[in-house]
């Protein structure tokens, strides 16, 4: 009953100084209302980079020789991929029907034209699969073609990389590569240019069938992976024990994506690491501005604060009156700010938000091209972790004021002009 | 004494101001029983509003004792001074002292709520007491809608409805016009005669020292006179 009428002078005080009120209810949920957005921009960002950086370097899943990762030594190597895949496809078939597989191989060499020798990585794809779970074939520059699954001749050149050889579409280029006991040439025609906007791989790679690099590697039916695309990145783990489980009996490693790119997980948990410590930062000095704007309006009814008292409201009584405008105001606040923050994340999640006069067309993050355009993404356990965060700083900013109010002699403070 | 309901023992108050010691109350004794409509005069630094706040538990001695109704106040804490504040004693302050977000209904209502009277109860008593000052259909005004002598009744309200042992008030008409100056003291004068309200007044004002039955003349923290008419 005490606690009704408190909670009522509490709701009264809040109504009463509505401009105070508001000012401050404004900063707490414009401040939320932009930590949200922010967030799911955040969100959005890595979810492109990790989409673009698991579909074109590795997968969700990854299978690679036993010691692959560590070494990464080109000639260690997934025997029998044909198979390999099929037994992949068969685990697959239990926990993710719709998972796509898709084999390569990386092989490291020289290429030479007539002009001119470079350094090279390539890679060689099943061009149907590999269509189906990367966007390699949107990156032919035009005039050139996507490889098709039976060209054992073809290959496609990073567009800097034809530049440093001065060659062009449908010109002859020698791969030079260390195979098992000597170095081995092969004859490759060019069949396209491809263009990323990431330096390395323009001017680094190319792209052949996998029967190519592996005569090129005088490894046949070996791959340096077989990889697994999936729809649902949640289902990662189960579906990485259950392609493990399927091949226990080969000398392979079976990574998430996470093992696979270590660069590129550990550059989401940092970004993400310092967002949060920015965020926590903003948290701060809004919880500092309604410190202050709580202090000032205890002051102010010090004397009526010492009416209650010298009535006999018990300290901790008048405490819970500006604990109660606290929670009250929070509560209000952070809904408000919850609000806003959705309402601005949603025109982003449809139309995009186009970064490209900041960031230019591509940009290159831990090695993988992040398109300029990027689409905010909800991220409920963020967003309901920052509401609860506000509320929680909103309600801890008035503790001391609180105390303060608590700590009162009627006497003295009915004396308070 | 009979019916003793405030009894005062040899009470001193010392204080720093500054550099200063204040000695503002300097070993003072009383008693006063109930159905008693006291004044405590005095000049400005005599001690009457120190002495009030003592009987009132707003404040605590340096040494002497003070009893209500038999409870010693000296050893309390702070807790136990609120409880017989809010349950034992009402108080009208000079400057009306209204909980200004508060209706006249809900400030009348204020000391059974923090008792924890149901609101049925809570309703019937308010409504009788701000019917008995003088208030009936103004409960729902703010204080900021409210005359000063209405808002001195409101707070007079406030003071008797949960039937206090007695009621402290420190210069209750002094920011009020003659007029409703009177009328305050008739009032509080007829809830004394009809109720037995207990009434302790510190005061300047001749209309309140004409009106007490009893005169207690303090001076430089002592007791110098103490006239019942």
């Amino acid at each position: 009953m005490a606690s009704a009428g408190l909670f009522r002078i509490a709701a009264r005080n809040l109504r009463k100084n509505l401009r105070r009120t508001l000012i401050t209810g404004t900063a707490i949920a414009g401040g939320l209302a932009l930590l949200i957005w922010t967030g799911n921009l955040q969100e959005g960002s890595y979810s492109s980079l990790i989409r673009r950086g698991v579909s074109t370097m590795a997968g969700h899943v990854v299978v690679q020789a036993d010691g692959y990762q560590a070494e990464q030594d080109m000639h260690l190597l997934v025997e029998d991929t044909e198979s390999a895949e099929s037994e992949v496809q068969a685990a697959l078939s239990a926990v993710s029907p719709d998972a796509r597989v898709a084999s390569r191989l990386l092989v490291q060499g020289l290429l030479q034209s007539t002009r001119n020798t470079s350094g090279v990585a390539l890679v060689g794809v099943e061009p149907s699969a590999e269509a189906k779970v990367s966007d390699w074939h949107e990156k032919v520059v035009e005039g050139g073609e996507w490889l098709a699954d039976d060209d054992k001749q073809g290959v496609l050149l990073g567009e800097k990389l034809a530049e440093s050889l001065e060659v062009e579409l449908g010109d002859k280029v020698v791969l030079m590569v260390q195979g098992e006991d000597e170095v081995v040439h092969r004859l490759f025609r060019i069949r396209g240019l491809l263009r990323t906007g990431v330096a390395d791989i323009d001017g680094f790679m190319a792209l052949a069938t996998l029967p190519a690099a592996q005569a090129a590697l005088e490894r046949p039916g070996a791959a340096t992976m077989v990889t697994v695309h999936l729809d649902d990145p949640s289902t990662v783990p189960e579906v990485r024990a259950a392609v493990a489980s399927a091949l226990k009996e080969r000398k392979v490693e079976v990574l998430p994506w996470q093992e696979a790119l270590p660069e590129m997980y550990q550059f989401t948990v940092l970004d993400r690491q310092s967002a949060q410590a920015m965020f926590f930062i903003i948290g701060v000095i809004v919880a500092m501005g309604v410190l202050n704007t709580v202090l000032m309006s205890v002051m102010e009814r010090v004397r009526e604060f010492g009416v209650m008292l010298a009535l006999g409201t018990r300290p901790s009584q008048v405490s819970r009156i500006i604990l109660y405008e606290g929670v009250v105001l929070g509560f209000i606040a952070t809904g408000v700010g919850l609000a806003l923050g959705v309402l601005a994340t949603l025109p982003g999640m449809h139309y995009g938000i186009d970064f490209a006069a900041m960031m230019g067309e591509n940009v290159e993050v831990a090695g993988v091209t992040m398109d300029a355009m990027i689409y905010p993404q909800f991220n409920w356990a963020g967003t309901l972790g920052s509401c609860a965060v506000a509320w929680v700083m909103t309600v801890l900013a008035t503790l001391w004021p609180a105390w303060h109010a608590s700590r009162l002699e009627p006497v003295q403070a009915m004396r308070q002009v | 004494m009979a019916d003793s309901i405030v009894q005062v023992r040899e009470l001193v108050r010392t204080y720093q101001q500054g550099q200063i010691e204040v000695n503002a109350l300097r070993g003072v004794d009383l008693d006063i029983s109930t159905g008693e409509f006291t004044a405590l005069m005095g000049p400005s630094g005599s001690g009457k509003t120190t002495l009030l706040n003592q009987i009132g538990a707003l404040d605590t001695p340096t040494s002497g004792s003070v009893k209500i109704d038999g409870q010693e106040l000296v050893g309390l804490d702070k807790v136990a001074r609120s409880n017989l504040r809010l349950n034992r004693i009402g108080f009208v302050f000079q400057a009306y002292n209204l909980i200004p977000v508060l209706s006249a209904y809900e400030n009348a209502e204020f000391v059974l709520m923090m008792r924890g009277v149901p609101e049925a109860e809570r309703r019937d008593k308010v409504m009788a007491t701000l019917g008995a000052v003088g208030l009936a259909g103004m409960e729902h005004r703010l204080p900021g809608e409210l005359s000063g002598g209405q808002q001195q009744r409101v707070a007079v309200a406030r003071a008797i409805v949960g039937e206090p042992a007695l009621v402290l008030a420190d210069e209750p008409t002094a920011n009020l016009d003659s007029k409703t100056g009177y009328e305050l003291l008739d009032l509080m004068r007829k809830l004394n005669e009809d109720h037995r309200v207990t009434f302790v007044f510190a005061t300047h004002d001749p209309k309140v020292m004409e009106a007490a039955r009893r005169v207690v003349t303090l001076v430089d923290g002592r007791i110098s006179e103490d006239l019942v008419k």
